[in-house]
């Protein structure tokens, strides 16, 4: 089956209690005392009512102003956030963009760093072993590869995680904004790097506030509003409508 | 890249049955094998790298707090010191060893938001990590304890080669019971405190630092509501030898392992699509 993704009515949603860390003892407390329950929740639909369909060949971007729920949507797409209601069907090999460097020990090597990373990731020592060099290559570390994270700078660890990440050959694309890290030679590299990846796999989602990349980059344009998709077809068009609509009615 | 992500489809109406949804965790616990090393020994090299003295310090720890033990208590007690120093320690190591993947493994699915809600990683992994952490490092201690007891001439007994099933078993059992604690804190964050509470007051309905026999006949019964009873049991028939182990003393355990582990399971599958959203 082509790379393919099928989202089907879902709805998601967020609840806010009032007491995130409620505890057993005031649990206990409020039965005794017959006390009504005092965390109050209140829902927040992130997602509601979202049907999408990408097929092979589409490069989608999602647009939305903050908290639209654009981050969610591909949290979901991964399997982070089930929803609540509704189908996810995800065909091909995923590779998210989302959240790089998580869990980073900054107390291990750079190179040990990407052994973990790639753990978490769910590949074998055996598959990060053959994009080892590369990785240590591309984020031009040298020396200090061998040298605890916790001493890298912020453009270096930036570095190691945008190289770790990219040392793929997805056939689904998922990111959330990142694009590249570290000074201007880097930030060269890393965004040749991405148009790369950008043509070379079948699904794109891109999930981005720089309007001129979307235009660049997408074939179609999804625009999130409050949790619903508004609109969505041909990326000119949609851009167009996200600013009118969306940008200038706040 | 793994296997998983070939084709997934979660529809929120359609829940795995019980039997599936175990062997589709545990086979993700398998396609995550080396997460969970990688987490373990890290784990295990944070612990003995924060002091010069490293892993000896996990071992004088427990040796010091028995060597007190066994002084005093056979000073009350009037035991031989060196046969009472065996006794205390076949029981001692493996209650510190259950007493703490149990509270320590009580956080953790909410010391792991920052992996939850980034990545896609299977929420069995942080429990099994816990778990495991605790019982390489009581293996590693038991074997060295275990080592310099002979150098001092405590005798050797046969029934020491059932230890790999004992901590097998034990380990399923611990495993059980975190995975129902870590995720009841989740809903109840003072969890961990009544947990260590619970464990104190169990550490006294066991026999591990004095003989069973000095307990009032009548009394003895209330060592059977310890769950944990009849682990230090069969840990201490196993090490210490004495008295007999018989077939009789598995029974329990593994009786005991199964239903935490199965009731561990049936809360994780209950609760699984909730997590995210509460932590």
């Amino acid at each position: 089956m082509n790379p393919q993704i099928k989202i089907h009515d879902c709805s998601l949603v967020f609840h806010l209690y009032s007491d995130p860390t409620p505890t057993l003892k005031e649990t206990v407390v409020n039965l005794l005392l017959r006390r009504k329950r005092v965390n109050e929740q209140r829902e927040f639909y992130a997602l509601q009512d979202i049907n999408l369909d990408f097929q092979g060949g589409d490069r989608v971007g999602i647009i939305g102003l903050n908290g639209a729920g654009k981050s969610t949507l591909l949290k979901m797409i991964v399997g982070i956030y089930p929803p609540h209601s509704g189908r996810v069907e995800v065909h091909g090999r995923v590779t998210p963009m989302i959240e790089i460097g998580t869990g980073f020990d900054v107390e291990l090597s750079g190179r040990e760093n990407i052994y973990l990373n790639g753990a978490i990731l769910g590949y074998s020592p055996h598959e990060m072993q053959q994009r080892e060099q590369e990785i240590i290559e591309f984020s031009e570390l040298a020396d200090f590869i061998n040298m605890p994270v916790k001493y890298y700078s912020t453009g270096m660890y930036g570095r190691l995680a945008f190289s770790i990440a990219t040392m793929t050959e997805p056939e689904i694309l998922l990111v959330d904004e990142i694009f590249s890290a570290g000074d201007a030679h880097f930030v060269k590299k890393g965004t040749d790097r991405m148009l790369h990846l950008f043509r070379s796999s079948q699904v794109v989602v891109f999930v981005s506030h720089n309007l001129d990349q979307v235009r660049q980059l997408c074939n179609k344009v999804v625009v999130l509003h409050r949790g619903r998709v508004v609109n969505h077809g041909e990326p000119d068009e949609m851009l167009k409508f996200y600013e009118s609509e969306i940008v200038n009615s706040i | 890249m793994a296997e998983r992500n070939i084709v997934s489809v979660f529809d929120s109406r359609v829940h795995d049955s019980y039997p599936r949804y175990v062997a589709k965790i545990f086979s993700e616990m398998w396609t995550y094998r080396f997460a969970l090393k990688n987490f373990v020994v890290n784990n295990l090299r944070t612990r003995y790298r924060r002091s010069v003295l490293g892993f000896l310090w996990s071992l004088l720890n427990p040796l010091f707090f028995m060597i007190i033990l066994a002084v005093v208590f056979s000073t009350i007690f009037k035991q031989n010191i060196r046969t009472y120093s065996i006794y205390i320690f076949s029981g001692m190591i493996p209650w510190l060893y259950i007493n703490a993947s149990i509270t320590m493994g009580c956080q953790t699915l909410i010391n792991a938001e920052g992996f939850l809600k980034k990545v896609y990683i299977p929420k069995l992994l942080f429990p099994v990590v816990s778990v495991t952490t605790e019982t390489v490092n009581f293996f590693l201690s038991i074997v060295s304890l275990y080592l310099l007891g002979i150098f001092v001439g405590f005798p050797i007994k046969i029934t020491i080669l059932y230890l790999p099933l004992v901590i097998f078993i034990t380990f399923l059992f611990n495993l059980g019971w975190v995975l129902i604690l870590s995720v009841t804190t989740i809903f109840f964050r003072d969890m961990t405190h009544l947990v260590a509470i619970v464990f104190q007051a169990l550490f006294y309905l066991a026999p591990i630092i004095y003989p069973l026999e000095s307990i009032p006949e009548q009394y003895r019964s209330l060592f059977l509501f310890n769950p944990f009873y009849y682990f230090i049991i069969l840990f201490r028939k196993v090490i210490y030898g004495e008295p007999a182990l018989v077939w009789l003393d598995w029974v329990a355990p593994i009786g005991l392992m199964l239903v935490v582990l199965s009731v561990g399971l049936y809360i994780l599958k209950r609760l699984d699509r909730t997590i995210v959203y509460r932590l």
